[in-house]
């Protein structure tokens, strides 16, 4: 059963420039206990899709269920009354903690304006969550601004998890953070994935992490989603060019690091297009190594990669014949032209 | 020729004061690096890292309270005791440097073009029209499209890859002898970082540049440089070839620090190691191995002596008392953390 | 061995004249000094609760024979330390008990403005738009418009008394204290934490009330220490025109203003009065400040 059920969300923004998709018709869906790892680069619209999900921006087109119910049919008083089901851990620890309030009062206030339990029972609550994320209780009486970034963090994920949501969106959590913290806020989430039965947004742009943490994978591009899939079959297979740029352009600490680089920069090409004037067809085209005048046409659906009514799906016209394991692209030259 | 190096560094302290104290940013480090050659300083954040290559060529903003000892030979002069005259002849122009955040090195009301055309200018001596078409050719270069129209805009139009770009043909364009590049892609997308370390690459090749990363990743340093060094609390704990140290790390903390990133080639195998504790604030000065604290395979030694650098194999050296003992336990089973992963 | 020193260098570009003359008299107070300025508002606060303890004459005793005595000279009564008034009554005295009034017409009037002046400024900040545009302007068209003078002719229209006195100076200061707090509702909006807390479930009220508000209240009493001392000066201007405090009552206004006749001969009526309300609103301006400095160097 899928707790959360995003179907077809859009999102708009008038910019200086003027009116950007945002976000551009993005269905996923996550079942109870799953973590879904969304990646892309700046830019791709997954913060704004997190900030459409949690009801933070408005959406222009799209539904976004809730266990079951439609958050954007809800009156403001039934959405607040429904947030305690679905919580937010934020990119920025410091800044996503009031500066005026110690510890405790932080990780409580989600039960407090929920009316969730009595006094004891919240200071009960409070103390189990903060074990929970690792917080020695010594600190509960600490403001934000005494606290080292991983224990804010820390604060920012017990007070998402205080009223035991059904959907935990995580924008960004560790990014942040310096890189020796970044593996302990990765463990906490990590090991409440194990004790508590949250079905978990992950979205980062660093694909080693979000491999790390994820059951299942979305790649975002210029505000769609390009491939889906197992976390085994976006990473091990990769069929969009791009998600293949995107594997190949991650550094790794082994002798291929180098040969792997020059295979990314041959998926992915050029600049990324500005959103006031997103490419005809296929988003990614103008990028591609394998781009045709098909592809300036058509926007291609996304197709189901292996058998039917599996989970592994890509929006390219060419992931046929395209070889993920070792891709030989056409001539650039032509493909540049054709990309026009 | 092939035996003498470009840089030199020898025992070089960096201490800061500040209203709490002294703080040992760099304590006693010494290395040297082969024209052409390319090197990577990994280390946390506070490790010392940054201060070194600032120290080389003596950046420190106005307000820092800093002193610098020890020696640093570049080509035949000692960088440390040359006036400040001389120094700005090496900046820019022997020695270029890229930063992390390139938007804050750019002249913002400058066209691109002129910025670069003034450097020329100044350390090539070219005349003005010599040195826009010279500017022109160097943004080419670095692979920035349209150039002569490019030249002309602001810094504030460019895309963030394009500015690192942008700083990129600027250091170079007194064809230096060496490039510091210290984080140029740690605020990049991760696309964008792999086209800015492959150039990096290129142009070290092309132009015969030694070339000096400053990182906290491992898989950046394995991309682009033959060798590397670890700092941690202003020190060098372990230096090794690139090709080497993926086997054989030997020093606990360069462990703790592959140890600590999830690599990509694993799926989910289990939850990651972070290093306990915190990096002292003090930086190094003191009279025990600074890791110690952090490290649990410390002995007591450890905590009363600082550890030599020892040879652990041909051009692998480790500052820990137990390196020689680790080097053989990884020659003959391997990695043992690689194991338990 | 070669040392090199970088030495710290410290300019302090960009600031007005103004400024620099209140950073110059902060500095001068040094780290002790902000204690000798909370110890004469505590005295002016213990002379308006229990005035008899301060005041050595009873002030409303009149003595013709005693009349006009300068500061120093005594009269069969005793000493009369700031000297006496047309009716001989004691100056000194005098003084002590309009402290009451005086600071309860000051502290009242900047409440009530610094309310109002909350409540708008925090609306307006939050939400934005057409709300905000409203309430600005209202602020603006207040600020446009003589309100020194309008209040003179609201109170000769409407006749002088305590009680309109009330209603006319909050009007003076809620635009201060609304532009002050509108804009850092419209800074602490945009901040993460806001969004956590919608992000979380808490109502309107809420976040207004238990994360605006907190954040904006050091801002708020500071400038409610630096305004009391401006509605003070408010409050003896009018007085001073005859259409504020009324005698029998008192404040310091009033005395300066029924000293101004006699100014030639008795310059101490006037002129006493007035140097205590000066100091009073420079201490309250220098504490005002202090408090803003020293918050704004440690967040």
């Amino acid at each position: 059963m899928s707790v959360l059920e995003v179907d077809d969300v859009v999102v708009e923004f008038d910019t200086d420039g003027g009116r950007i998709t945002a976000v551009d018709g993005v269905s996923l869906h996550l079942a109870t206990g799953e973590t879904l790892g969304l990646v892309g680069e700046s830019g791709c619209g997954k913060s704004t899709l997190a900030r459409a999900i949690m009801q933070l921006v408005p959406m222009q087109r799209g539904s976004v269920r809730l266990e079951g119910i439609d958050l954007g049919s809800l009156s403001r008083r039934e959405l607040r009354r429904m947030r305690h089901r679905i919580q937010m851990v934020f990119q920025d620890p410091r800044g996503s903690l009031d500066p005026r309030m110690n510890v405790s009062t932080l990780i409580g206030e989600p039960l407090r304006v929920h009316g969730i339990g009595d006094r004891a029972s919240r200071a009960k609550a409070v103390a189990e969550a903060m074990e929970l994320v690792g917080l020695p209780a010594a600190v509960a009486d600490r403001l934000p601004s005494e606290l080292s970034g991983g224990q804010q963090q820390r604060v920012g994920i017990a007070r998402a998890i205080v009223t035991d949501p059904a959907v935990l969106v995580c924008d960004e959590p560790v990014s942040a953070l310096d890189v020796s913290i970044q593996a302990q806020i990765i463990n906490v989430l990590d090991e409440l994935r194990d004790e508590l039965s949250v079905a978990m947004l992950f979205i980062a742009h660093d694909l080693s992490v979000v491999r790390h943490l994820s059951d299942r994978v979305a790649v975002m591009y210029l505000g769609q989603i390009v491939e889906t899939g197992t976390a085994s079959e976006v990473f091990g297979e990769p069929r969009h060019p791009y998600t293949h740029g995107l594997i190949s352009s991650v550094p790794r600490a082994d002798a291929e690091s180098a040969a792997r680089l020059q295979t990314a920069r041959r998926m992915v090409l050029g600049e990324l297009p500005s959103l006031l004037d997103p490419p005809s067809g296929c988003r990614y085209r103008t990028r591609c190594p394998y781009a045709t005048a098909q592809c300036a046409e058509a926007e291609p659906p996304p197709e189901p990669v292996g058998r039917a009514g599996g989970l592994h799906t890509v929006r390219c016209h060419h992931w046929r014949t395209i070889v993920s394991a070792a891709p030989e692209p056409q001539e650039s030259a032509t493909s540049q032209e054709l990309a026009i | 020729m092939s035996g003498m190096p470009l840089l030199e560094v020898e025992d070089l302290h960096v201490t800061f004061r500040t209203a709490s104290g002294p703080v040992h940013a760099v304590d006693g480090v010494s290395f040297t690096m082969k024209p052409g050659s390319s090197l990577g300083v990994v280390g946390e954040s506070g490790s010392g890292k940054s201060v070194t290559a600032r120290a080389l060529l003596r950046l420190f903003a106005i307000t820092d309270d800093v002193q610098i000892s020890g020696a640093v030979h570049f080509d035949g002069q000692d960088l440390l005791r040359i006036d400040e005259r001389r120094l700005r002849d090496v900046r820019g122009g022997q020695i270029g440097m890229i930063f992390q955040d390139p938007l804050t090195s750019l002249n913002p009301l400058m066209a691109v073009g002129e910025q670069i055309a003034e450097s020329l200018r100044l350390h090539r001596g070219m005349s003005r029209s010599e040195a826009a078409a010279e500017a022109v050719e160097l943004l080419a270069r670095v692979g920035i499209a349209d150039p002569e129209q490019r030249a002309t805009e602001l810094p504030s139009s460019f895309s963030g890859g394009m500015r690192q770009r942008v700083m990129i043909s600027l250091a170079i364009a007194c064809r230096p002898r060496m490039l510091i590049a210290d984080e140029p892609t740690t605020a990049l997308d991760v696309t964008v970082q792999a086209e800015i370390l492959l150039l990096l690459d290129e142009l070290r090749r092309s132009e015969g540049m030694a070339l000096m990363l400053i990182t906290h990743d491992f898989g950046v340093v394995a991309a682009t440089c033959d060798d590397v060094q670890v700092m941690y609390a202003g020190k060098l704990v372990e230096k090794a070839s690139m090709a080497h140290l993926f086997d054989r790390a030997n020093h606990p903390y360069t462990e703790g620090l592959l140890r600590l990133v999830p690599r990509f080639e694993d799926a989910h195998t289990g939850r990651l190691h972070p290093i306990g504790g915190q990096p002292p604030i003090t930086g190094g000065g003191g009279s025990s191995c600074a890791f110690a604290p952090r490290c649990s395979y410390a002995v007591d030694r450890c905590r009363s002596e600082v550890p030599p650098e020892v040879a652990v194999g041909p051009q692998h050296l480790s500052a820990c008392w137990l390196a020689t003992d680790r080097a053989k336990d990884t020659t003959e089973a391997g990695q043992p953390w690689r194991r338990a992963q | 061995m070669s040392v090199i020193v970088a030495k710290r260098t410290g300019t302090d570009p960009g600031r007005t004249s103004q400024h620099r003359v209140w950073s110059r008299l902060i500095e001068a107070l040094g780290s002790r000094g902000w204690i000798l300025l909370v110890l004469f508002l505590v005295l002016l606060v213990a002379a308006s609760i229990v005035p008899d303890v301060f005041a050595p004459h009873d002030h409303e005793t009149q003595n013709l024979r005693a009349r006009l005595l300068a500061p120093g000279e005594s009269s069969p009564d005793g000493l009369h330390l700031l000297g006496t008034d047309s009716l001989g009554r004691d100056l000194f005295s005098r003084m002590v008990i309009g402290t009451r009034l005086t600071m309860f017409i000051a502290v009242t009037a900047t409440l009530i403005g610094a309310a109002i002046g909350v409540l708008f400024g925090l609306l307006g900040g939050y939400f934005g738009g057409r709300t905000d545009r409203l309430l600005m302007r209202l602020g603006e068209a207040q600020t446009a418009m003589p309100m020194f003078l309008v209040a003179i002719l609201l109170l000769s229209l409407l006749g002088p008394s305590v009680g309109i006195l009330l209603v006319v100076l909050p009007c003076l200061v809620w635009p201060i204290f609304a532009r002050v707090v509108r804009a850092e509702a419209l800074r602490l909006r945009e901040e993460t934490f806001i969004e956590a807390s919608i992000a979380t479930g808490c109502s309107t009220s809420t976040i207004l009330g238990r994360h605006l508000l907190p954040n904006v209240a050091p801002r708020i009493l500071v400038l409610c220490v630096v305004e009391i001392g401006h509605v003070m000066l408010s409050e003896a201007g009018l007085s001073f025109l005859g259409v504020g405090v009324q005698p029998p009552d008192t404040t310091w206004g009033l005395l300066i203003s029924e000293g101004r006749p006699l100014l030639a001969v008795a310059w101490w009526l006037t002129i006493l009065p007035g140097v205590l309300l000066g100091i009073t609103v420079l201490v309250l301006n220098l504490l005002g400040r202090y408090w803003e400095a020293r918050s704004g160097a440690a967040g």
